[in-house]
């Protein structure tokens, strides 16, 4: 305890004379991105980089891919210090991974998941949705497939039974994009994704409707290989993280987010999202 | 009014205006027709060039038959702000299923192409028409040389329809201008050019009919083919004077000379009689004591003194001032039968005298000039048929024409002498005399003179006189 706290003064020192390689001597850090938040806002990943350069008094470097499976893939094979994933592949990998710092949204560590469909549709719920060409997020996301996938084991189904067709955007963005264009009838869309469009690109979230949101969930969180813990790189990052509301360029970043701040969190805020997939897992 | 009708000075520029106005319209045509061909060329490697980038684009996504980098990928080809942009975009599987479109509402994934994909062109095939402001156009995805799907483009063409109507509106507008322009100019100058025409018509038509001289000070400055023209015509008008005047003198020599024959002719048959009366004196101034000499001398007396005064009276018939009487009678034809005899006899000619007025006693035509014809007439043909000849003398009436037709068997009118019958030359001793009489008093009566062949290859000369207005009732 005491050495955290030291290690904290430390940071904050460092932010203050920005000196870099003072405290990761070995190369950059790394940080897989994946497309959870809005887009790959070029304004946001300096800040982020800015931010965490400057806390971290060493370089860092931002890896994106395409989908959350390379993401995670890359984070398992020790390739990445860290990478903000989805509860779902967390809780997949629980045993190879562990939690860095979580985001906190509007005062809780929590979000949901929607099914949308175009704005001016009439449509309840998910029997609505029946034989729709349905929008998916990514295979590896929760609020993007594995909960209205768990929804349809619920009743028996899965999404090949159930929809004429669906497809996957990898982003939730492009989720609520193709609900709007009519190229799919419904979409399974990140609830915090979705709130953040409605504020940043009201015209686009407003061609949408929520029709379904889902139980509390645990925020996507940003989690490092289990053989990391403990190391000073992944120490210093929880750190630098969990002290983003304190400098400007943080503040910054997390208002682009539309995130309050990160925090540290227990595996156990994950549990509704292990329950749907049990729930799935037993359907098989 | 008729184009013809037109002053040569207006209607030459004119046509010059009409020219420059086809000249105009037909370039016009040519580089419209032109432009259009050079904008559907360029359409055509537009289409090429952007569908070629689509397909390469989609091509990853539909291979894998993935719908959402299918659509993101026409959905960025369809946003770009380019010259040319597509307003939809599809892609359609070998199948006719729709992959992906970037109006996913017209044309929804998974449902069948239909009839909107079939007989599109490919962009060579592409006609740029006007008749729309889109075109639909497609190519093939091929991978590895198999065609996997087609994308299919509805292209916005309505930047070059509008740069099109510009062109052709600046076009119309620009040789529009151009072509009064030019069409103004050249009448101008032409009729600038064309002036001195006007000048000597002008001079031709004179004030009182007769051509005038052009005045020297306006007659162009220089040697050129205007003042050429114009010394030239000025030199004929001169000469048409000069002509004109001689034929005056002539027509009046050949008066007298046709004038001292008949008084020839006339004086030989005043002769006759006042040979027998002086004979008849001489006998009184020997015999008269004689019984039944004075009486009988009287009687002769009498008779040649008679006859003296019908050849008086029947020249002055022929000769008198008095024209305007229309009182024509067949004791007129008689008159002239009198005064042609003496030279028929003398040349020993016979004469078949054929004068048939019908019922008609009087005819309503001026007996002087209708005399005066026939007399020259009759000694013309007298003298043309020569010694011991034959003439013959024909009057007869044609519903309101007068008919006088005089034949002989001379050599035939010579071409000097029938041209005196038609123009006003003057004659030469001996040949034609009397025809300038004829034509002249023919023209007052407005006749019609013909030169033909009767049987017998006799030269006929026949002159057709209208009776005068008012009088064809009396007829």
């Amino acid at each position: 305890m005491h050495r955290q706290t030291s290690r904290r003064q430390f940071l904050t020192g460092g932010l203050a004379s920005l000196a870099p390689g003072l405290v990761i001597a070995k190369g950059a850090l790394t940080l897989g991105l994946t497309p959870v938040f809005l887009t790959s806002d070029r304004e946001l990943l300096n800040l982020i980089k800015h931010y965490l350069e400057g806390a971290l008094g060493s370089p860092v470097r931002l890896v994106m891919r395409r989908t959350y499976q390379e993401i995670t893939t890359l984070l398992l094979a020790g390739q990445l210090d860290a990478a903000w994933i989805c509860g779902y592949p967390y809780v997949r990998h629980k045993a190879d991974l562990s939690l860095v710092a979580v985001p906190v949204w509007r005062g809780r560590q929590l979000y949901q998941a929607y099914q949308i469909v175009q704005a001016e549709r009439p449509a309840d719920d998910l029997r609505d949705l029946k034989g729709d060409i349905h929008a998916f997020s990514d295979p590896d996301s929760n609020s993007g497939f594995l909960v209205t996938r768990s929804q349809l084991a619920a009743v028996g189904a899965t999404p090949d039974s159930f929809f004429s067709r669906h497809f996957f955007t990898y982003g939730h963005r492009n989720v609520v994009r193709a609900v709007a264009s009519g190229l799919a009838r419904s979409g399974s869309v990140d609830g915090y994704v979705w709130e953040a469009l409605a504020v940043a690109e009201p015209g686009l979230a407003a061609q949408t409707r929520v029709i379904w949101k889902s139980e509390w969930l645990g925020f996507p969180p940003i989690a490092c290989g289990r053989d990391s813990v403990g190391t000073y790189r992944v120490d210093a990052l929880k750190v630098a993280l969990t002290a983003m509301n304190e400098t400007d360029v943080g503040r910054r970043a997390l208002e682009l987010l539309q995130l309050d701040a990160f925090a540290t969190a227990q595996p156990g805020l994950f549990a509704g999202i292990e329950a749907r997939l049990k729930s799935v897992q037993r359907g098989r | 009014m008729r184009i013809g009708a037109l002053p040569l000075t207006v209607r030459v520029p004119l046509m010059v205006a009409g020219l420059m106005i086809i000249v105009g319209t037909i370039a016009s045509e040519r580089v419209l027709s032109r432009l259009a061909e050079t904008q559907q060329l360029h359409l055509r490697d537009l289409a090429s060039l952007y569908l070629d980038g689509l397909s390469v684009a989609v091509l990853p996504a539909a291979l894998r038959g993935n719908v959402w980098e299918t659509y993101e990928a026409l959905d960025r080809a369809t946003r770009q702000d380019r010259r040319l942009h597509a307003l939809v975009t599809t892609v359609v599987l070998e199948n006719g299923e729709v992959l992906a479109s970037s109006a996913p509402e017209r044309f929804p994934t998974g449902a069948p192409g239909g009839a909107a994909f079939d007989n599109v062109p490919t962009a060579d095939g592409l006609v740029l028409s006007g008749a729309s402001t889109s075109v639909n156009v497609q190519a093939p995805i091929r991978y590895q040389g198999d065609w996997i799907a087609r994308v299919h483009a509805e292209l916005d063409v309505s930047d070059l329809l509008a740069e099109r109507k510009t062109a052709i509106l600046y076009l119309i507008l620009g040789n529009a201008l151009a072509t009064l322009v030019l069409a103004i100019a050249g009448y101008f100058v032409v009729r600038r050019m064309l002036r001195p025409m006007s000048l000597i018509t002008e001079h031709m038509q004179g004030g009182d009919g007769a051509p005038q001289l052009i005045p020297e000070s306006e007659i162009p400055r220089g040697e050129n083919e205007l003042s050429s023209l114009m010394r030239t015509y000025n030199t004929l008008v001169l000469a048409e004077r000069e002509r004109s005047e001689n034929a005056r003198r002539a027509a009046e020599h050949e008066r007298l000379v046709s004038l001292g024959r008949l008084a020839a002719s006339v004086a030989h048959e005043i002769n006759n009689p006042l040979g027998g009366m002086l004979n008849t004196l001489d006998t009184m101034k020997r015999y008269g004591e004689r019984p039944g000499v004075v009486p009988s001398s009287i009687a002769l007396l009498e008779r040649g003194l008679l006859g003296i005064r019908t050849v008086v009276r029947a020249l002055l018939q022929t000769h008198r001032s008095d024209e305007a009487t229309l009182t024509l009678t067949t004791a007129d034809f008689d008159d002239l039968r009198l005064l042609i005899s003496p030279e028929v006899r003398r040349l020993e000619q016979t004469i078949d005298w054929q004068v048939d007025l019908g019922r008609t006693t009087v005819l309503p035509l001026a007996n002087g000039p209708v005399r005066q014809i026939a007399l020259n007439l009759l000694l013309n043909a007298s003298a043309a048929a020569g010694q011991q000849g034959h003439v013959v003398f024909e009057v007869t009436i044609e519903s309101a024409w007068l008919q006088i037709a005089v034949s002989d068997n001379g050599p035939g009118v010579p071409a000097e002498a029938r041209s005196r019958l038609f123009e006003d030359l003057p004659a030469r001793d001996g040949e034609g005399l009397g025809l300038g009489v004829v034509r002249q008093r023919a023209a007052e009566l407005s006749a019609k003179i013909e030169i033909g062949h009767s049987s017998g290859s006799h030269t006929k000369i026949r002159v057709t006189i209208p009776f005068e207005r008012g009088g064809e009732e009396a007829a």
